[in-house]
Parts: C-alpha cells; sequence; structure tokens
C-alpha cells in the first residue's frame, strides 16, 4: 500500500501530520511519500493508493488550489478509480465549487465534487463531534472559520456536534472513496475501527500498531461524548 | 471624558470594590460592566502617555511581569493588569483602576498584556507606546486558530504610531507592521543550534513570499534561528540588540556597539528571549546601563510560570507548560531535556474547564516532541480525562509502556509517583494554577517523609 502526504509544510496545523506518521508505522518502510508544496504530486506517475492533507491557514487554501488546478483531470480520474482520499479539517474545501471568502469574494475550488464553502472570519466554529459512519461511532472535534454546503455526497451523520453547517444533520463528504472531514488532527489515531475500514479498502487487514491502547482511549471518549450535552467551546 | 464615561468608570470601580469586599479579584468582571456600559470605554476613558503593550503567543505573562517589576525597581509608578486578564475586559478594569473617582489620572505609566486574539478591540482604542510582541506560534486552536491569522490580527489592527519591539529571531512575528518603527531584538548563534530544525513542528520551511524551500543558517527551535530564500529578498531581520554570550550565570548584550554584561533571571532559552525584550525596552527608553542592570539583578520570573523546591536531595520543579499549546509544552520539555540527573515527569495539562465537563481537542500532544525524552526520564505520569491519549502518544514516540502511568485524578496518581530520582517536574496549564500548587505541595509532602524515614 502507498500513501502519499501531500504539502506537509502547510497541511499539518493540529496534529494532522500523526495520521500519515501513525500509518508509518503500521506500514512497511517505504510506503510514505512526502511531497512538498514545490514538487509535483506522485500520484501523478506512481501508484497510489491513499492520499492525504491536512488542515489549511486560508491564505494555503488558496496556494494549494492554484497549486492541484493544473492537475484536475488527473484527480478526477483518480477519484473516479476508487484511490482513496483523505483530506481532513477544512482542507477537503479546495475539492468544492467555490470558497466564499470573508469579504464575499468567491474563489473558486477545484470544483470535483458538488459543494461549496462559506468563510466566516473571524467567528470561530469550534465543537466536540460524535456521529456515525455506518455502525460505528466517530468521535473527534472541528475547530474552524467555515461551514460547506452540500445537498448529499455526506460521510457521517451526527449524533452530537456540528456537521456541515448549523442546520446539517450529517458531517464531511463522500463521494466513492473520498473522505472530506471537518474533524482535525489525529482522527485515524482516535478512530481505530474507522482506520481499520480505511486500510481495508485497500486489502490491510493486519491488527493496528497499539490497537488495545487506541481502543481503550477510543471507548473512553465515546462513553464521555455519549454523556456529554455541551459539544461546543 | 463624557458623562457616560464616568458613569461605566464609577459603576466597574463600585463593581470592583464589592468583589474584593467578597474575596474575589474582579480583574475581568469589574471591565466587562464598563463595557457593557459603554462599548467604546476603552477609546474614551482618560488614559496616561506612556501605555506599554505585550502580546504574543508565549511569554506575555512572564514579560509583562519583569517590565512592570521593573519600572516599580527604578520608580516609576505604574498599573498594570499583571494578574493576566488581557482580553478587553481586563484592560478596561486595568483603566479604570488607573483612574480616581474623578477621572484624573494615577500613574503615567501603564504595562498591560493584551491577548493577542483581541488585539483588534484594544489596540486601536488605546493607542499604545510600545508593543512587545514576544513570539508567534501555534497556540489554542479553538481561540487562536493558527499563527498566520494571528499574524494579520495584529498586523491590521496595530496603530501606525505605535512603535514595536520584535523577535528579530521569530520568521512570523518579525514581519509584522512594516510601516511601524520597529525596534529588533534577537540571540546570535549559539553552540547548541542547529541547521535544521528537529522539532515536529517548523510552520516556516517555505519562504512567506515565494513559498521557496528556506536556508536555515541556524535554528534554535520550531521556526525560531536565522533563515533566508535562495530566491527572492526575504531573510531574517538583523537585531538591533543581541545577545552574543549565554554564559551560566550572565549574557552579554550587544547594543548601540556596545557589549553590555548582565545577570541571567532564567535559563530556560525563552526566558532569555523574554529577559532581552525587556532590556531592549528599558534601553529604548533611555535608562542607563547602571540603572537596567541593577535592576535586571533584583527581579525574577513569576512564580506561577516557574517555582523550584529543594526536598533533601530531590528538587521539586512546578513549571507552566499550558496544555493545548505545543510549542510552549515542547520550550519546557527541551528545557527539562537539558538539565542534568534523573526525572520524574507530572504532565497535569487538562485545561480545567475542559476537565470538569471530561473533554478536550487533544490533537496538540502530536506536535509535542516527546521524542526527545530520554533514559533520564524513569516515569512519566499522565493526570486528567486524556490521560489514556498520552499513553498512545507516548508510545508512538518510542517511550516503553511501562514507565507510564495514566490515571484520571491527582490523587489515584500521586499514589505511583517515583520518588527515587534527582527531579520531579509538575508540568501545569494556565488553567491549573492551584490544582498544581496542590499537587507540589503533596510532592514535597511526601518527599520530606521519605527523608525523614
Amino acid at each position: 500500500m502507498k500513501i502519499e502526504y501531500l504539502f506537509e509544510e502547510y497541511s499539518c496545523l493540529y496534529g494532522d501530520q500523526a495520521n500519515v506518521t501513525y500509518l508509518e508505522k503500521n506500514l512497511p518502510k517505504g510506503s510514505i511519500f512526502h511531497t512538498s508544496f514545490n514538487d509535483k504530486p506522485k500520484f501523478l506517475t506512481n501508484k497510489i493508493d491513499l492520499i492525504y492533507m491536512g488542515s489549511l491557514s486560508e491564505i494555503n487554501q488558496e496556494k494549494i488550489i492554484k497549486k492541484l488546478l493544473p492537475f484536475k483531470k488527473k484527480i478526477k480520474e483518480l477519484i473516479s478509480n476508487n484511490t482513496i482520499f483523505l483530506f481532513t479539517g477544512n482542507s477537503f474545501e479546495i475539492f468544492g465549487k467555490y470558497i466564499i471568502k470573508e469579504n464575499r469574494e468567491k474563489i473558486k475550488g477545484l470544483g470535483l465534487i458538488d459543494f461549496y464553502s462559506v468563510r466566516t472570519i473571524p467567528t470561530r466554529y469550534n465543537s466536540l463531534y460524535l456521529g456515525k459512519f455506518n455502525d460505528l461511532n466517530i468521535v473527534g472535534y472541528t475547530s474552524r472559520f467555515s461551514f460547506a454546503y452540500s445537498d448529499n455526497n455526506y460521510l457521517f451523520q451526527n449524533t452530537k456536534g456540528y456537521g456541515m453547517n448549523l442546520k446539517c444533520k450529517y458531517e464531511g463528504i463522500r463521494y466513492k472513496n473520498f473522505f472530506g472531514t471537518y474533524l482535525l488532527g489525529p482522527i485515524l489515531i482516535l478512530n481505530p475501527y474507522f482506520t481499520k475500514y480505511l486500510l481495508s479498502l485497500k486489502g490491510f487487514n493486519k491488527p493496528l500498531l497499539y490497537e488495545e491502547d487506541l481502543i481503550k482511549a477510543y471507548d473512553y471518549r465515546v462513553y464521555e461524548l455519549e454523556t456529554r450535552n455541551d459539544m461546543n467551546h | 471624558m463624557n458623562l457616560r464615561v464616568y458613569f461605566s468608570l464609577w459603576i466597574s470601580k463600585l463593581v470592583l470594590i464589592i468583589l474584593k469586599l467578597l474575596g474575589r479579584k474582579g480583574s475581568f468582571f469589574a471591565g466587562k460592566v464598563a463595557v457593557f456600559l459603554f462599548p467604546n470605554y476603552l477609546a474614551k476613558v482618560n488614559k496616561c502617555e506612556h501605555i506599554i503593550c505585550v502580546t504574543g503567543t508565549n511569554g506575555k505573562t512572564t514579560t509583562t511581569n519583569l517590565i512592570a517589576d521593573s519600572l516599580e525597581k527604578l520608580g516609576i509608578h505604574i498599573t498594570s493588569n499583571r494578574l493576566g486578564a488581557n482580553i478587553d475586559s481586563g484592560i478596561a478594569t486595568a483603566l479604570s483602576n488607573n483612574l480616581n473617582w474623578l477621572g484624573k489620572i494615577k500613574n503615567n505609566y501603564m504595562v498591560l498584556e493584551v491577548d493577542e486574539r483581541f488585539s483588534r478591540l484594544i489596540l486601536p482604542k488605546i493607542n499604545p507606546e510600545y508593543l512587545i510582541v514576544t513570539n508567534l506560534t501555534r497556540d489554542t486552536l479553538r481561540r487562536n486558530a493558527h499563527s498566520d491569522y494571528i499574524f494579520s490580527v495584529i498586523d491590521t489592527y496595530t496603530p501606525k504610531t505605535t512603535k514595536l519591539i520584535l523577535n528579530a529571531d521569530d520568521l512570523c512575528s518579525s514581519r509584522l507592521c512594516q510601516n511601524n518603527q520597529r525596534i529588533f531584538y534577537g540571540i546570535d548563534k549559539q553552540k547548541n543550534d542547529v541547521k535544521t530544525c528537529k522539532n515536529i513542528i517548523n510552520d516556516y520551511k517555505l519562504c512567506p513570499l515565494c513559498n521557496s524551500k528556506l536556508e536555515y543558517n541556524y535554528v534554535r527551535y520550531h521556526h525560531i534561528g536565522n533563515a533566508y530564500c535562495p530566491n527572492c529578498d526575504f531573510k531574517s531581520y538583523e537585531a538591533d540588540s543581541r545577545i552574543l554570550t549565554i554564559g551560566d550565570k550572565e549574557i552579554i548584550v550587544l547594543y548601540k556597539n556596545i557589549k553590555y554584561k548582565f545577570s541571567k533571571i532564567n535559563d530556560a532559552i525563552f526566558n532569555i528571549y523574554n529577559e532581552l525584550a525587556l532590556i531592549t525596552l528599558l534601553f529604548d527608553m533611555g535608562f542607563s546601563y547602571e540603572q537596567v542592570n541593577k535592576t535586571i539583578s533584583e527581579i525574577k520570573i513569576v512564580d506561577t510560570r516557574y517555582n523550584l523546591t529543594k526536598v533533601g536531595k530531590t528538587s521539586v520543579k512546578k513549571v507552566m507548560a499550558k496544555g493545548q499549546n505545543s510549542v510552549a509544552c515542547c520550550q519546557v520539555l527541551d528545557y527539562i531535556m537539558k538539565e542534568k540527573g534523573t526525572k520524574t515527569i507530572i504532565f497535569d495539562l487538562d485545561d480545567y474547564f475542559d476537565r470538569y465537563h471530561n473533554q478536550e481537542f487533544e490533537g496538540w500532544i502530536y506536535d509535542v516532541d516527546f521524542e526527545f525524552i530520554d533514559d533520564s526520564v524513569k516515569q512519566i505520569i499522565a493526570i486528567g480525562a486524556r490521560c489514556y491519549d498520552f499513553v498512545v502518544r507516548l508510545q508512538l514516540a518510542g517511550i516503553k509502556k511501562d514507565i507510564i502511568i495514566a490515571e484520571t485524578t491527582e490523587a489515584k496518581a500521586l499514589k505511583k509517583l517515583n520518588l527515587d530520582v534527582d527531579s520531579i517536574y509538575i508540568l501545569i496549564d494556565t488553567t491549573t494554577i492551584d490544582i498544581g500548587a496542590k499537587v507540589e505541595a503533596k510532592v514535597i509532602e511526601m518527599l520530606r517523609r521519605k527523608y525523614e524515614d
């Protein structure tokens, strides 16, 4: 299994790089490509199973849209061919039709998935999160200056906490094997069962490193979130 | 001042008196009342001629206290919010405190710690003479998002007439307010500096102007160091006030081509920066070397941030590390790892209010360089609701599970404390100062019993 971490210099704001570090420890040596912002993505010329990007500052979102636009056709092909895309925090917003900035200016996204985003600077929205992915509990945290709006292609069903926007009962985007979520930080470490599911899509079915401790922390967190009412910070 | 301002002033002063009678500090609430009664209170209330503000991600309270203590020792009467109420309501309380009931100014100098996120509500209204920015790094994400955002807030809202004192070694904050008068301080290359950043976090790997890979002449930690872009003109600013050498007890500072020797207030590099910021300010204010040197030799770091107690052969060191602030925690860990002897480290970093509700974002622990923990550390204790996350994180950092203790409460954790070490470090958050003091007291008591036996 091959994993590409795109533009780590910009996409590791909230402990997001831990997702890739953890995958690296679970997979054989040489499975991870770290692609610098100044390099061409490896997925252009190599078979990559999972492409990851973490949270971005708003300025860097715009830089990365410009950077990836020339490769839009290839990215569309990869999504159609079920390459896993895991884009956490606000990074998935670049795949939408557009982002409306705080000054109301509209910046075009990659336009590969049918949704759009709206920034809310200076108001920041923070929330613990408990949701469902199939039968799995999903736990996490969201903290952002934006909301997204879509009519379909949702990823998680909300139990508690903010979804895509204040009124939406769902969180994140799922289209084929494209997984975009506002949940940020080490979500693969926080959600060991979801990680196992994700890796199983590409044939990896071994136990995870420190799986017992991951599950203990996960179970404790699910219990806390299930019994807590005030999710918003 | 108009009648509405007077009314707000009197009510806030009255609230403060009532709160003090009730045994509360009131440094936040009294000002909140003033701002509620008159939203433009900060702009319209009488202000003294000399306002010195300190902001930044880390080191604000320490630097504010160093400046306030120094000016008092130099014979200047000041008003300060040194207890740390640093948002708009805290500033309003401080401004009210600096006026008598008739609105007359009591002290001609104010030293104010300003929360960087709230700087947009504060700085344009109080128009400070000086703004010291200690550094801008990653911080609590739910309040401060990321350093690009905080940079834009301070850059946009600092008045053009304010003189800034900036850290030349910080590639982020040193770029603030390029049209303002600015003085830079920095530390020359030291023997422990490296060519490549070893920390997990470095937010300035690429040039902020052209995105090319930056070349570092040296890195101290994270993005603190001296760098240049091989592709464009971007490079670190040259410091006007520089530390040339750091000795065991002294630092040598070069200021306007003259070398000066000062006592070192604290060993930790982040506190050496804070001391240098103080020296730079005092020199720029016109104090002589003799005055500054005498003052520096008499002041110390405020003890909520650092406290050392020796019991027998064991040192107990309580250090503010700040939960959810990975850079602050990294700096403290780096300091601990440089100390000699065997250690136990107690992480008591859960945010008190989150702990009360039993949850918080813990992704920040994956930005902390636990990988630097070496085998001088004989035991690690993680306390709080996030203790199980610490077990995972520490193992991923290569630490053996058998030296990790994870307990949700202090009482359970301290029963398993390893006292047979040279130093016990208690790392606390800004919201667990009181809890940290109790843990410290308990550890000291346990050590005393051990040595009596």
